[in-house]
């Protein structure tokens, strides 16, 4: 028994060192892909970007050869790195017009070198995977959203030319003894117009609008706003803040708007507004709550640029009301609780 | 004689009596200012539910204008669709005139087959507009006195002719029924009596159609 000693010691020792070696080699190739996974992430996933500098990584982890070929929305690349051998990991992905074929020379390895190969391999091919998704989802969505954008300006557009149109048709041909009830119609469509046409430029302008920085009565904005949207409101509170006013009005205009929305969504039910404001230190808090409102099933996505419940409303209107409000030094939050309607709660600046 | 007639004309198109369904205020404003200023009587809508609730007061519309965007999809055209096809299933005589800002061709096909008389594309002048409101008005006023003086009943019906006879008779028989029970605010005995059929034959075609008093 005692003459087997030097040898369990001896497999014990052996057993040591190759769960040791096969360890550090699994770190050294954990280290690779993570190495892999932050260069996609410079690159903003971007995959041909990728795929041209993940050669150094991948030569550390022992491949011999990279070779790819993609074909880039129509345009086809060869690229070549390391040297060649019959040996090699070879994948085809393919996602709509983007192909890409990668070929990894790793010379013919065998037992653990093999699996460590195929390990570092599979991580880059799944990168490469969702590079080409996320490419391909950027695209989509940018033409989906240009799309929808397209037909909710050429609609505003349309009504703003018609109006100009019949309003000019008439100024030129009024009956004698109508000019009173042509005036008096003006008056009260030229507002609406200037409002409308606003909205439009701001829609279109991605700039922030003039920063002038004036006192706001809320009572009056809010009135104003409701006006526009034919809203009844209850206002409980009064304040005023510093911030611009095109900015706050356009705040206003997007959160009546969703309630005005909803409401035409379920028609058996008018909205029924309920707005409190409160001084607070150097900021307004303003609650604004639809009384009759459901509660809200998207707490989520209440937020989310170019999503609508029903898909049928351009999606932008409260993300562009957070901008606004975050670009005033104010916040901008929902609450959702799960049986009640939601309420808005908006803390802007106070004017001192 | 004629000059009698033509004054009668005359009155008649005075009290011709629109609707305008168009969900921007200040356009709607402006459109009524120049309808009224043509001598029309003007009502106003906003939305498909409320178009519908003021046709069902004033039946005697002779037009109606439409915008095909309306809420709660006003970037889309299925309230205009379904407003019209609303009008039709409720028989009304009106004449829809379609005023829409939306892609033309295939706005104009879907309106004119669920029964739009006319599509005018945004921006129209208003002498366009007043032209088609005009047309409406002619032919809504035309199928009146036909419909008075001859007793006869327009109806419109889409048939498809892979749909075969049987599909397009049982349509026309039903929106007949459905007409007549309208006009005599469902009275059976006189419904059949103008059908020119018994009694029993007009409750056979209640309980075919799932046709009941609130429907008429």
């Amino acid at each position: 028994m005692a003459n087997l000693y030097p040898y369990l010691i001896l497999i014990g020792a052996s057993i040591i060192v190759a769960t040791t070696w096969l360890l550090s080699q699994a770190r050294r190739r954990a280290s690779i892909t993570k190495e892999l996974v932050s260069l996609n992430e410079e690159l903003e996933f971007d995959l041909p970007n990728f795929l041209r500098q993940c050669w150094r990584p991948l030569s550390k982890a022992g491949f011999r050869g990279l070779e790819w070929e993609l074909d880039w929305f129509g345009s086809s690349v060869l690229h070549q790195e390391g040297s060649h051998g019959e040996a090699c990991i070879d994948r085809i992905l393919e996602v709509e017009d983007i192909r890409l074929r990668v070929r990894l020379f790793d010379g013919k390895r065998r037992f653990e070198q093999r699996y460590f190969s195929t390990l570092v391999s599979e991580s880059l091919f799944l990168l490469l995977y969702t590079d080409m998704w996320v490419k391909l989802g950027t695209v989509q969505g940018t033409f989906a959203q240009t799309a929808k954008m397209n037909v909710f300006l050429q609609h505003d557009m349309k009504n703003i030319v018609q109006l100009i149109s019949l309003v000019a048709e008439q100024l030129s041909g009024t009956p004698a003894g109508k000019e009173a009830k042509l005036l008096e119609s003006l008056r009260a469509v030229m507002p609406t117009l200037r409002e409308r046409s606003e909205r439009f430029l701001n829609t279109l302008s991605s700039a922030p609008p003039d920063a002038e920085m004036t006192p706001i009565d809320l009572c009056d904005s809010f009135h104003k706003t409701a006006k526009i949207h034919d809203l009844t409101i209850i206002i409980e509170g009064s304040g005023e803040v510093l911030a611009n006013e095109q900015s706050v009005n356009s705040v206003f205009d997007n959160l009546f708007g969703n309630y005005v929305d909803e409401s035409r969504r379920n028609s058996d039910v008018q909205p029924d507004i309920k707005v409190s404001i409160a001084e607070e230190d150097d900021q307004v808090r303003i609650e604004i709550t639809d009384i009759n409102g459901r509660p809200c099933l998207w707490p989520e996505r209440l937020f989310e640029p170019f999503w609508s419940e029903k898909g049928d409303g351009l999606g932008i209107g409260l993300y562009h009301a957070r901008q606004l409000v975050t670009g005033a030094g104010g916040t901008l939050q929902a609450l959702t609780p799960a049986q009640e309607p939601m309420t808005f709660v908006v803390s802007l600046p106070r004017s001192l | 004689m004629n000059q009698q007639s033509e004054t009668a004309d005359q009155e008649q198109q005075t009290v011709a009596r629109i609707l305008l369904v168009e969900d921007d205020p200040a356009l709607r404003l402006v459109m009524r200012n120049v309808m009224e200023n043509n001598d029309y009587d003007v009502l106003e809508a906003d939305s498909r539910v409320a178009a519908e609730a003021v046709l069902k007061v004033n039946p005697d519309i002779a037009a109606l204008v439409l915008d095909l965007g309306l809420p709660p999809s006003p970037h889309t055209t299925t309230e205009g669709l379904a407003t019209i096809k609303s009008v039709m299933d409720g028989l009304y005589p009106a004449k829809i005139v379609v005023l829409t800002g939306q892609d033309e061709e295939s706005s104009a096909l879907a309106a004119v087959r669920e029964g739009a008389f006319d599509f005018l594309a945004k921006p129209s002048s208003s002498a366009d507009i007043l032209n088609a409101v005009q047309r409406a008005v002619l032919f809504y006023q035309n199928e009146r006195t036909l419909s008075e003086q001859e007793g006869l009943t327009k109806l419109q019906i889409n048939a498809k002719v892979a749909d075969g006879l049987k599909a397009v008779r049982e349509e026309a028989e039903e929106k007949l029924v459905r007409k007549v029970l309208k006009e005599t605010e469902f009275n059976v005995y006189q419904s059949a009596a103008k059908l020119g059929l018994k009694r029993e034959s007009i409750y056979y075609f209640l309980k075919k159609f799932g046709i009941k008093r609130e429907d008429s």
